[in-house]
């Protein structure tokens, strides 16, 4: 009976590789498995929790921590960031949202422990920071009332959205 | 990651899900039982930071540890009373030779979706905006109705969730790994274990190990073994309730009926739709009472008795904790469709659940050729056989109730799209497919072809009772 099983744990073998030798599966098992064992080794040697959370969420990460160092340098405890609208940035700054989309307030929350307001939020006019994206640079920069008016005018026509 | 925390975490949960096990006086082969109780006490564990917020108590690293105690104890009180010295003279090792390449392959899949769950942060912005959020900051204010009400929601309403994630990802966040997550690997292996062992008694490893093989490998599902999200559990649960409702129709064991409807209560916890499906199950049940001539009051004790723990759990997370705790106000009423009397809807969902989710290339994509195999295995067996089970018969339904019921959850939520919630509650669909290739004519046929040949005398001696006895299965039971 050994026999037997040695054929059929080599039948099992072969029913596994020419599963995997199928078209869809095989591409399927370079993208999933065979990468994802390629990056292993680099994954393995950054185990810092920030290097994930910055390799995971890109640049929207980024930016967000980038807006919590400028807003602890200014002793700032009661800051309330004004983000653009998405559609704005897509005409304004093309090559910003082929890498950026702007979070909505609840996950900036989450990355920052900051708040922040779209344009249609309750709270926008408390905004007293602002994400600035004109022409493909970003700024973060602190605002005046006078000055989130007239951010809120140039943003009305774009719909806040995902 | 802190090791010690992981194993303990696992450790407890398998002697929950094993103490439940045995409260319901449920019996299964090792495997099984191995598989089931890490996914049950993994459930369970849910229940202690949800039922922290429920009593108003802080939400701690001691105040989690003492209610896993808790619950630990608690659940070997049956381990103990029902505790039998296990026959060590009729015990072996329950693997062959073949069932190595199979395990190696499925460790190698596995390992990758445990890596991807350690390693990377949560993703899906269901959970960022939702579960995952307000599971941080319970960490930091001790409650899960914490500061993030106090931010802009219009955007999400993923607030409103049931607790599940959130639990989980407190106890996994405080003692395990900062990102959580590693408790829904937990859960696949566990589903694994459970399924492979389920599908070796009714087929030969070989054909069980490859059909088991199609299932890992569907693609949308597989990638939803490492990124956190309710659908996978769901299914997870969905799948047990049929499971012990098949074995309580052929059995009649009242233990596997009161524990299907735990599962199908578990499943309606993690996603509360699932009682419309629950709900569309009933008939099967009822059809089955009335075939074998049960009074009409055992109709009414058992149609109760399955539906009671999903009404239970669906009253608790829509009308204790999210109506009576979650400050944003959330009405049911105000999602369903408007204009129910119009049905075409309905059916352009259905039609579009076939010819865009799951014939097209879309589809293919999606969920690879798992569908394509059970419809394929289907016909055979319709064709050359024309018989199936009564396992076989529950497994159909419950295809035919996931399908119908997603359009039906489509068609009655318009919020409920497509490309999202469609295409993943459809995850309910495919272990009740694997189910039924469990149970297929075709396939049980094949198996046994394959079981006599192993062992057959002309080869080596070998006595009749050394055959184990769910290699025996020579024709389909009826």
């Amino acid at each position: 009976m050994l026999i037997k099983r040695i054929v059929l744990a080599a039948a099992a073998c072969l029913l596994i590789l020419m599963f995997f030798r199928t078209d869809f599966y095989a591409a399927w098992y370079q993208q999933k498995i065979t990468e994802s064992r390629e990056r292993y080794d680099d994954e393995a040697e950054h185990t810092d929790v920030e290097y994930r959370r910055q390799y995971r969420y890109a640049n929207q990460y980024a930016v967000a921590k980038e807006i919590v160092k400028k807003v602890k340098e200014a002793h700032d405890t009661n800051a309330i960031v004004l983000l653009p609208p998405n559609s704005y940035v897509q005409e304004n700054s093309p090559q910003v949202i082929q890498y950026m989309r702007m979070p909505e307030p609840v996950v900036f929350y989450y990355y920052t422990g900051l708040k922040a307001v779209w344009t249609n939020s309750p709270e926008v006019n408390k905004a007293n920071w602002a994400l600035i994206i004109n022409n493909n640079n970003v700024q973060i920069v602190q605002i005046t009332p006078q000055q989130r008016t007239e951010l809120l005018e140039m943003y009305k026509k774009y719909k806040p959205e995902l | 990651m802190i090791t010690v925390g992981f194993v303990l975490l696992i450790l407890c949960h398998f002697i929950c899900g094993l103490g439940l096990l045995h409260l319901f006086g449920i019996r299964l082969s090792m495997g099984s039982m191995l598989g089931l109780s890490l996914i049950l006490g993994v459930a369970l564990a849910s229940f202690i930071p949800f039922a922290l917020e429920l009593f108003h108590l802080k939400i701690s690293a001691i105040s989690v540890l003492w209610g896993l105690i808790i619950l630990t104890v608690f659940c070997c009180i049956p381990i103990v009373i029902r505790f039998k010295l296990p026959d060590f003279k009729n015990l072996s090792w329950p693997l062959h030779l073949y069932d190595y390449p199979y395990l190696f392959i499925y460790g190698v899949l596995l390992s990758v979706s445990i890596w991807h769950c350690y390693y990377y942060p949560v993703l899906p912005r269901d959970m960022l905006s939702g579960p995952e959020v307000m599971a941080e900051y319970a960490l930091k204010e001790g409650t899960m109705i914490n500061s993030i009400f106090k931010i802009d929601l219009q955007t999400t309403n993923n607030q409103l969730k049931p607790p599940y994630i959130t639990s989980l990802q407190i106890i996994y966040k405080l003692f395990v790994n900062p990102f959580g997550q590693l408790w829904l690997s937990v859960t696949v292996v566990g589903f694994v274990i459970w399924l492979y062992s389920l599908l070796r008694k009714t087929l030969h490893p070989l054909i069980g190990g490859f059909v088991l093989l199609f299932f890992l490998v569907i693609p949308e599902m597989y990638a939803y073994t490492y990124m956190i999200l309710f659908d996978y559990s769901n299914a997870v649960f969905f799948f047990a309730g049929f499971y012990f409702l098949a074995r309580f129709i052929r059995s009649k064991n009242k233990n596997e009926f009161w524990f299907s409807s735990f599962a199908f209560g578990i499943a309606t916890y993690i996603r509360t739709e699932t009682l419309i499906l629950v709900v569309m199950t009933l008939p099967l049940l009822l059809f089955y009472l009335w075939r074998d001539k049960t009074s009409a009051k055992q109709w009414i004790i058992h149609a109760v008795g399955f539906s009671f723990f999903t009404v239970v759990f669906y009253f608790l997370v829509m009308n204790v904790f999210i109506k009576g705790y979650i400050p944003s106000s959330f009405d049911v009423a105000s999602q369903v469709n408007k204009h129910l009397t119009n049905l075409s809807p309905l059916f352009d969902r259905l039609y579009e659940m076939s010819s865009k989710l799951i014939f097209s290339d879309w589809g293919t994509g999606l969920y690879g050729y798992f569908i394509r195999l059970f419809i394929f295995v289907l016909a055979v067996d319709a064709i050359f056989f024309r018989s199936f089970s009564k396992e076989a018969v529950v497994a159909i339904y419950g295809v035919l109730i996931v399908y119908i019921g997603l359009g039906i959850i489509g068609w009655l939520l318009p919020l409920a799209d497509l490309s999202n919630t469609t295409k993943r509650g459809l995850f309910k669909i495919f272990p009740l497919m694997l189910f039924y290739l469990a149970n297929s004519a075709s396939l049980i046929k094949l198996s046994s072809l394959i079981n006599n040949w192993e062992y057959s005398k002309s080869s080596e001696p070998q006595a009749a009772s050394e055959i184990p006895a769910t290699r025996k299965v020579k024709s389909n039971k009826k």
